[in-house]
């Protein structure tokens, strides 16, 4: 599958402080690629070379296999974390200001703007000034400006964030419709149930290096240990408290002689081994490998990046 | 330059909708010509005419004294004192007593002014000039003086002024054409100040949005720059020309109106319409376009500058102090230009009018005096250096400064920029 985007060796400092060390990243077309990481990683700054905002100390980056000019700009869609509009325009107005200067035709605008706004339940506030509306209207009004000239690369930068429920459940099925329509997203998130539930890739990036690629499955998986949550209905104690005292058990709720544990796994130990072992104190309800969520994944990885 | 088209497009549109364009366009010049017919007329409703009673115990003034434009001046005899400093409530505004004196000299330090109330200073100086004259008439008079003869010999002398290097063209210093090019440097600076400061705000205004990050992904931040000191230029140029216009509409009033109907109303509108028949021996066209050029070249130096202070600030009252310094600076060139209209070719005045942040007043002020296209031609070529130079500065602080928050700006952070 073709990439849409390729990011090459990237290097970027400010100064005496660097923000982006030999950094890769590969969009596949059609996909959401999620970027994670904690603040002042670098994934603002990436983004903003994306956008040709800024200029890369070196490295380079490839949009549709050709080396990222000006012309490009007009087939990327962004939404920055810092959102603003301006608050004495019209929604309309501001509309077909903002698709005007992604290259559109003013007729072109007007024919798309009445779909978005419809589809997103603001043609009654067309012709209201941005001050007049709440934050999740506005944060709509920025989303339909980013999507408008229906580019090929739509950037979010948190998209979520300052939204209710409601709109949150809404932003995150347009994402998902634009996608199906086959476009390309890059994610940018702290929220990783997000990142989880959409992205089909998923970048950590922690003080200007990327730290971990991949999708979300194979990034769990990487990092799933050989730890396992049991349900047991207990019927010798006395083999129970032998088991708790030769075995690394953690997270025990007993009630009567019903008990639920994690344990890790020793490395000599077999899988059948520790099976047989439990069967010999009870009688086996449930037994599943502990999988670490995408939270867990990311301090862990953090962790070891640090520690490296 | 679609987009920079847009970027302007907007930029003007926004501007001359908000309502303090309107009112400095329409309602503030007639709001100053309500003012100026208002003043007019209140003073000419009001009576002027001074009712002096005088007792002149000397018998020296009294025979010299006439009633002139705005006094009436009705004599007294001593006996009548009384009488007189009791009708000064009605129909007397003050009572002048001169005492007996033997002689002259003493009489200046003598003469004492009765009012019930706190007499005008202009009515107290008038009436001090009057007697001083009079006074010093009789001195000449006693000492076998003709005063008619000595008033026949005076003489006011006026200096045509040539110049030989403009080929021997006259060159005409009046008081008309320095009051309006002094008119015209000072609007030319408020201009620059108002219009320079309006494009820090609006850099400021789209900085604090939060807008300008979109804008920038859909142009670059040199294009957003130009856009909106280009828009703002032709907000003030639409301005200075609505002006004009509503300036020249009251020069053909005043040249429709026969002279007669002003000279009979005296006053501030008989001088109005004299100032405006002399206007015509002077070429306002070339007034007009030297405004134009030099508008435009110090309106690029200063809003880039401004432009940039705007994207390094966080709010507005940060920006105060620069925009102090820059209008100290045009204010130095409005007084290199005041300078000019009188001593046009002093060092002072030329280097002014070479120094690109002030030349574009100070060239003003020599424009009539003679200056050779060359220095003209030097002054506008290092104007235009400058504004480049400037510009390309400012456009690398306004491209790094828009999306900074948060962090304070120091020479040693912008010299960081420039690494970006």
């Amino acid at each position: 599958m073709q990439h849409l985007l390729s990011i090459h060796h990237l290097e970027k400092s400010y100064g005496e402080k660097r923000v982006l060390h030999s950094f890769d990243l590969n969009l596949f077309r059609g996909h959401i690629h999620g970027l994670t990481g904690p603040n002042g990683a670098g994934k603002t700054t990436l983004i903003r070379i994306i956008n040709q905002i800024y200029k890369p100390d070196k490295g380079y980056v490839l949009f549709n296999g050709e080396k990222l000019l000006q012309k490009h700009i007009q087939q990327i869609g962004y939404m920055p974390e810092e959102r603003g509009l301006y608050t004495n325009m019209c929604v309309g107005e501001q509309l077909l200001y903002l698709g005007q200067l992604k290259g559109m035709h003013k007729q072109e605008v007007r024919k798309k703007l009445g779909i978005w706004l419809e589809c997103l339940d603001l043609e009654p506030w067309r012709d209201k000034k941005i001050n007049t509306l709440s934050k999740g209207m506005a944060q709509k009004v920025q989303f339909i400006a980013t999507v408008l000239h229906e580019p090929e690369l739509v950037i979010f930068d948190e998209p979520f964030s300052g939204l209710d429920p409601l709109n949150v459940n809404l932003i995150r099925q347009e994402i998902l419709t634009l996608k199906k329509k086959g476009h390309s997203i890059l994610l940018s998130t702290h929220r990783m149930e997000s990142a989880e539930g959409l992205c089909d890739e998923i970048s950590f990036i922690d003080r200007a290096h990327k730290i971990l690629e991949g999708t979300p499955v194979s990034i769990k998986n990487h990092f799933k240990e050989d730890r396992y949550g049991i349900q047991i209905e207990l019927r010798e104690q006395f083999l129970w408290e032998e088991f708790l005292r030769t075995h690394s058990v953690s997270e025990v709720k007993k009630h009567k002689n019903n008990c639920s544990f994690k344990i890790n796994k020793p490395k000599q130990t077999s899988t059948e081994d520790l099976l047989r072992s439990l069967m010999s104190i009870g009688n086996i309800r449930t037994f599943q490998q502990v999988v670490p969520t995408l939270e867990e994944v990311f301090l862990q990885a953090i962790k070891n990046s640090r520690n490296a | 330059m679609r987009k920079t088209a847009l970027i302007i497009n907007r930029e003007y549109r926004t501007q001359i909708r908000q309502k303090s364009f309107v009112i400095m366009t329409f309602l503030a010049p007639l709001a100053l010509i309500g003012l100026a017919t208002a003043i007019t007329f209140i003073n000419h409703s009001v009576s002027n005419r001074q009712y002096v009673a005088v007792i002149d115990e000397s018998h020296f003034i009294s025979p010299e004294l006439k009633s002139v434009e705005n006094f009436t001046f009705s004599f007294f005899d001593s006996s009548k004192k009384s009488e007189v400093k009791r009708r000064l409530q009605k129909d007397i505004n003050v009572l002048l007593i001169i005492p007996q004196v033997d002689d002259l000299s003493h009489l200046e330090r003598s003469i004492s002014l009765y009012s019930y109330k706190s007499p005008r200073i202009n009515l107290l100086k008038e009436l001090e000039k009057i007697l001083s004259q009079k006074i010093a008439n009789l001195k000449l008079k006693k000492n076998g003086i003709d005063s008619d003869l000595l008033k026949a010999s005076e003489a006011h002398v006026q200096l045509k002024t040539i110049s030989l290097k403009n080929s021997a063209q006259q060159i005409q210093q009046n008081e008309t054409k320095s009051l309006l090019i002094g008119s015209v440097m000072y609007i030319l600076m408020m201009f620059i100040i108002i219009y320079g400061v309006r494009v820090m705000r609006s850099v400021l205004e789209e900085k604090n949005s939060r807008i300008v990050e979109i804008i920038i992904s859909s142009v670059r931040p040199f294009q957003l720059m130009m856009g909106k000191i280009i828009g703002t230029a032709l907000v003030a140029l639409t301005q200075f020309i609505l002006l004009l216009l509503i300036f020249l509409a009251v020069v053909l009033v005043f040249q429709l109106c026969p002279l007669s109907l002003f000279t009979e109303i005296r006053g501030p509108l008989g001088e109005i319409h004299t100032f405006i028949q002399s206007l015509q021996s002077i070429d306002l066209g070339f007034l007009f376009g030297m405004f134009c050029v030099y508008f435009i070249g110090g309106y690029l130096l200063f809003s880039s500058f401004f432009a940039a202070i705007g994207a390094v600030m966080e709010n507005e009252s940060d920006t105060q102090q620069y925009s102090i310094i820059g209008s100290m600076i045009l204010i130095i060139g409005f007084y290199g230009g005041v300078s000019a209209l009188d001593n046009p070719n002093s060092s002072m005045v030329f280097w002014c009018s070479m120094i690109p942040f002030t030349s574009p007043i100070t060239m003003l002020g020599r424009l009539y005096s003679g200056v050779s296209g060359l220095q003209i031609g030097s002054s506008l070529t290092v104007l235009v250096l400058s504004i480049w130079g400037m510009i390309a500065l400012s456009a690398k602080i306004y491209h790094i400064g828009i999306l900074r928050h948060g962090e304070k700006t120091n020479l040693r952070t912008l010299k960081n920029w420039f690494h970006l």
